[in-house]
């Protein structure tokens, strides 16, 4: 089953509602989230204005604003569902009625406190709060903001359905009952919030690109999905150069996709891939955003990463590869972010460069040593996608 | 301690404090135990283990970010791990 909407093959008159249910289900939870501050009220008011839209749309026709609809017509319902249940529905729903009735639907541009205004990167920020698992993250993450169905989510994860909808369910009853704050979060705490919700969307990337079971559309969906939440967030917040950088690095690694698996469905490596099959528009993009994020001068394990995909993308056949410059990028991304994984691959650039004998004194070293060199004297190349000296932060930084 | 009261004045100067207490050691402990009608009495700790609650804060946080912000300067005054656990609203229904 494709993971693209809640309805696997619509009706052709229904085709707009599934547009709009993936375009705008995100964006009406998170405003029905923050309007009557819980997110399983949130879910049923979206449900029951699709629901509605699916009966009208096909004989009234698509409003001139489907999102304004979905939105009002959620809110409406919710509303009148609160005040019908009554007391019966207890403190929490009569609170979050009160709370409806004064907060706007639309977005909230009065609070100030935080950077962004957008009620779905509040959102982002509660479905990746650091008190929640990591598997609860990405779940919440596809479901709420990616308006997968939980089925879709399961599939993707290949996890029994019932798994996931527990998981869910525990995941939304943390953030009621431990007050996880829809907020985005001051600045003091931003960078380390902000690397959580770029781990969620990196991890849900990477299930689909290098998960080795799961069928390889729902792999395909998975990339694509976390390339979507990326451009959103990278819309969201333009401010922040890791955001745009692992834009970068998602769209780079995924315009390799077509050459990365061979006739017989195996995997080919970056150096056999037929370069020809590589998608051109995503390596501009990725490699748009890349040289944005060298302007900054705020280099990221993200942005740096981005910078090693560019380079490859940049050379027409592997054994034109300028390695010296990925060399000095994998010494930049071991300043920043070291890891046993970056301190191998940079070993395998500094056998392009200086020849095996260099690299494996480095990987013999790996296990003992810390990984020290400073990347000097290397050649000017055609095109730069490292930092300048000047804009790099210095290693005690 | 300095540094564990320091936490305590700010949480009070900031009405956030509500209740502070620490605990003796575990083998200062007594368990009671209903059962089949009867209340036994043991020595403790219940349950026996390496890692025991040495003490405690109450506070009043309006979400969990506050009250995270108010556990990270605790752990650094105390120099143990803070578990932060929100408390049953008893005048929900």
């Amino acid at each position: 089953m494709p993971i693209s909407g809640p309805v696997a093959r619509a009706p052709a008159e229904l085709a707009d509602v599934e547009r709009a249910f993936r375009a705008e289900y995100g964006r009406a939870v998170a405003v029905l989230a923050r309007v009557f501050g819980d997110i399983d009220i949130a879910e049923d008011a979206v449900q029951d204005a699709f629901a509605e839209a699916a009966r009208r749309w096909p004989q009234a026709g698509q409003p001139p604003r489907p999102a304004g609809w979905i939105i009002t017509t959620a809110r409406n319902r919710a509303v009148d569902r609160l005040r019908r249940e009554g007391a019966r529905a207890g403190k929490h729903a009569q609170a979050a009625l009160l709370r409806a009735q004064e907060e706007p639907a639309e977005a909230n541009e009065a609070e100030g406190k935080s950077p962004v205004q957008d009620d779905r990167l509040r959102l982002i920020f509660t479905c990746c709060h650091p008190a929640l698992g990591s598997a609860a993250r990405v779940a919440l993450t596809l479901r709420l903001l990616g308006g997968l169905t939980t089925a879709e989510i399961a599939h993707a994860f290949l996890v029994p359905e019932a798994t996931m909808a527990q998981r869910l369910v525990r995941a939304k009853a943390k953030i009621r009952d431990a007050g996880i704050p829809y907020r985005v979060p001051a600045e003091a705490d931003l960078p380390g919030r902000l690397a959580g919700v770029l781990a969620v969307l990196y991890l849900i990337f990477n299930e689909g690109y290098t998960a080795s079971s799961g069928d390889r559309l729902a792999r395909a969906d998975r990339c694509a999905e976390a390339i979507r939440l990326g451009r959103l967030l990278a819309r969201l917040m333009p401010d922040e150069p890791e955001v745009s950088g692992l834009l970068a690095l998602m769209l780079l690694t995924e315009s390799r996709r077509a050459a990365r698996t061979g006739a017989d469905g195996a995997l080919v490596l970056l150096a056999g891939q037929d370069r020809s099959r590589w998608d051109r528009s995503l390596i501009a993009e990725g490699q748009a955003l890349v040289r944005q994020c060298q302007r900054r001068g705020q280099p990221g394990p993200y942005q740096i990463q981005a910078a090693i995909n560019a380079v490859h993308s940049d050379s027409p056949t592997a054994a034109a590869t300028d390695w010296d410059q990925i060399l000095v990028l994998y010494d930049q991304l071991l300043i920043v972010a070291p890891s046993p994984v970056a301190a191998l691959n940079r070993a395998v650039a500094l056998a392009e460069v200086d020849g095996p004998g260099a690299a494996l004194t480095v990987v013999d070293g790996l296990a003992s040593a810390p990984l020290d060199r400073p990347g000097q004297g290397t050649r000017p190349s055609a095109r730069t996608w490292r930092w300048r000296r000047s804009t790099w932060p210095s290693r005690a930084a | 301690m300095r540094d564990i009261d320091a936490v305590d004045r700010e949480l009070r100067a900031a009405g956030a404090w509500v209740f502070t207490g620490g605990l003796h050691a575990p083998d200062t402990a007594t368990v009671l135990r209903a059962s089949d009608g009867d209340v036994l009495v043991t020595d403790g700790p219940y349950p026996e283990g390496k890692e025991h609650v040495g003490g405690f804060w109450i506070i009043q946080a309006a979400d969990l970010d506050e009250a995270l912000a108010w556990a990270r300067k605790a752990t650094v005054a105390c120099t143990l791990p803070v578990e932060v656990r929100p408390m049953v609203d008893m005048t929900e229904s």
